[in-house]
C-alpha cells in the first residue's frame, strides 16, 4: 500500500476527518463488524472520487471495497493517521490506479453504467446532472479528479496535492483548465440555486433509483 | 460591479456541487464489503492460531528433544547409577526421544537422504533447525552406542552370562 502520506496542512473538513477516525478506532475496538459505520459513512464519496478515475461503476466499487477490506485489516494505520479522510481517499486512489492498470478498460462518456438516484424534487434537474457527470468523464483523469477533490470534498489545492503527490499549483492549474473545459460543456445548463453546500445532503427520501438512467 | 467571469466560474461550481449525490454506490456493495472483511478477518485469526499451535509444538519438541538428551545421565548422577533408576531413567527418556527419533527417521526414509541433513534442508529457521539437528544428532550416537550395549549384552546372555546392569533394552 502507499506509504503514509504527509499533510503539511489542516484539512478543510475536520469533522468529516474526525469521524472517520472515530469509525476507524471503533474498529480497531470492535473487529471488522465496526466497518458498516466507515462504509455508511464514506462510501459514497470514495465511489464517486474513483469514478472519476476509472470511469466504471464496477471497477471504483471494486477499488472501495479492497480500501475498506484494507482498512478492515490494519484500521490502526487509519487511526493513526494525522488525516485520516485524506489517507483515505489516497488509498482509494491507489486501488483505483492499481485496478486502472490491471484491466486497461477504456474510458467512455456514456454513463450506462453508473447506478443514479434523483429526489422527487430534484427529478427537473436530472438532464443537468446528467451533463455535468459526462463533462467529468470527458476530461482528462487527471483534472477531473482534481475537480471532485475541490468541489465535492471541498479540498484546498494544498491538500490536493499532497493527495495526488504533486505540486498545489499544478493542481490549481489542472483545476482552472478542467473547469474551461466544463464551461463550455455545461453552456446553457441551469442548475438549483441553492446548491452552494457541496455533498452535504442526505439520501432520506429519494427516488428513481435505476442504473444508467437516460 | 462584480466580475462577470467569476460569477460565471461560481455559478459552474454550484452546478457541480448540485450534482454530485446524482451516482451512488450499489446496494450489493455494502453486504459484500463487509462480508469479505468479516472473512479476512476470521482467515487471518486461523492463521495466527495456527501459527501459535505450530510455535508451541516446535517447542515442545525442542525442549523435549533436549531434555530427553540429558536424562539418562541426570539420572544415574542423582539416584546413585542403581541399576533399577537408570532403566527407568533410559525408559523415560528413551519415549521423548523415540517419538522424535521416529519423526526425523520418517523424514529421512521419505526424502531417501540422512535425515539429520535432510531435516536441516527443509528447515528454514538456521537457529532452530540446528539445535534440532543437534538433539536429533546426540540422540542418534547415543541409540547406536546402546545398539552396540545391546549386542554385547545379548552376546554375554548367548555365552550364559546375565546382562549387565544399565543395559538399553
Amino acid at each position: 500500500m502507499s506509504t503514509r502520506p504527509s499533510f503539511s496542512r489542516p484539512t478543510s473538513s475536520p469533522s468529516l476527518s474526525d469521524r472517520v477516525r472515530e469509525s476507524a478506532v471503533r474498529i480497531c475496538e470492535s473487529g471488522p463488524a465496526a466497518l458498516a459505520g466507515l462504509y455508511d459513512l464514506t462510501s459514497q464519496r470514495l465511489v464517486r472520487y474513483s469514478l472519476s478515475l476509472t470511469r466504471h461503476q464496477h471497477d471504483a466499487e471494486d477499488a472501495v471495497q479492497a480500501a475498506l477490506v484494507r482498512v478492515a485489516d490494519r484500521p490502526r494505520l487509519l487511526a493513526r493517521s494525522e488525516h485520516p479522510w485524506p489517507y483515505l481517499v489516497r488509498m482509494v486512489r491507489n486501488e483505483s490506479l492499481l485496478i486502472l492498470r490491471r484491466r486497461g478498460r477504456t474510458s467512455s462518456a456514456d454513463l450506462s453504467d453508473l447506478v443514479t438516484r434523483v429526489s422527487v424534487d430534484e427529478a427537473e434537474w436530472a438532464e443537468t446532472y446528467r451533463a455535468v457527470w459526462r463533462g467529468i468523464r470527458s476530461l482528462p483523469v487527471e483534472q477531473g479528479e482534481v475537480v471532485v477533490l475541490k468541489i465535492w470534498e471541498s479540498m484546498t489545492f494544498a491538500e490536493i496535492g499532497d493527495v495526488l503527490g504533486v505540486p498545489s499549483s499544478t493542481a490549481a492549474s489542472r483545476y482552472r483548465y478542467a473547469m474551461e473545459k466544463l464551461s463550455h460543456a455545461l453552456e446553457g445548463f441551469a442548475g438549483p440555486t441553492d446548491a452552494s453546500e457541496p455533498s452535504g445532503r442526505g439520501t432520506e427520501g429519494r427516488s428513481g433509483v435505476g442504473r444508467g438512467a437516460r | 460591479m462584480s466580475d462577470p467571469g467569476r460569477t460565471a466560474r461560481e455559478r459552474l461550481e454550484r452546478l457541480i456541487a448540485a450534482s454530485g449525490d446524482y451516482v451512488q454506490p450499489t446496494e450489493d456493495l455494502r453486504p459484500q464489503v463487509l462480508e469479505l472483511a468479516r472473512r479476512q478477518s476470521d482467515g487471518r485469526r486461523e492463521g495466527c492460531r495456527l501459527a501459535a499451535w505450530t510455535l508451541a509444538a516446535c517447542l515442545c519438541v525442542t525442549v523435549g528433544g533436549s531434555i530427553g538428551g540429558r536424562f539418562p545421565t541426570a539420572g544415574r548422577g542423582q539416584l546413585g547409577g542403581s541399576g533399577q533408576s537408570d532403566e527407568i531413567g533410559q525408559r523415560d527418556g528413551g519415549a521423548l526421544r523415540g517419538w522424535w527419533w521416529r519423526a526425523a527417521e520418517t523424514h529421512g526414509s521419505a526424502s531417501g537422504a540422512d535425515s539429520n541433513a535432510s531435516f536441516s534442508r527443509s528447515s528454514s529457521g538456521g537457529g532452530l533447525a540446528r539445535e534440532l539437528t543437534e538433539v536429533v544428532g546426540r540422540w542418534r550416537s547415543e541409540r547406536v552406542l546402546g545398539r552396540a550395549g545391546n549386542d554385547q549384552a545379548k552376546a554375554r546372555v548367548r555365552k550364559g552370562g546375565g546382562p549387565s546392569p544399565g543395559a538399553s533394552r
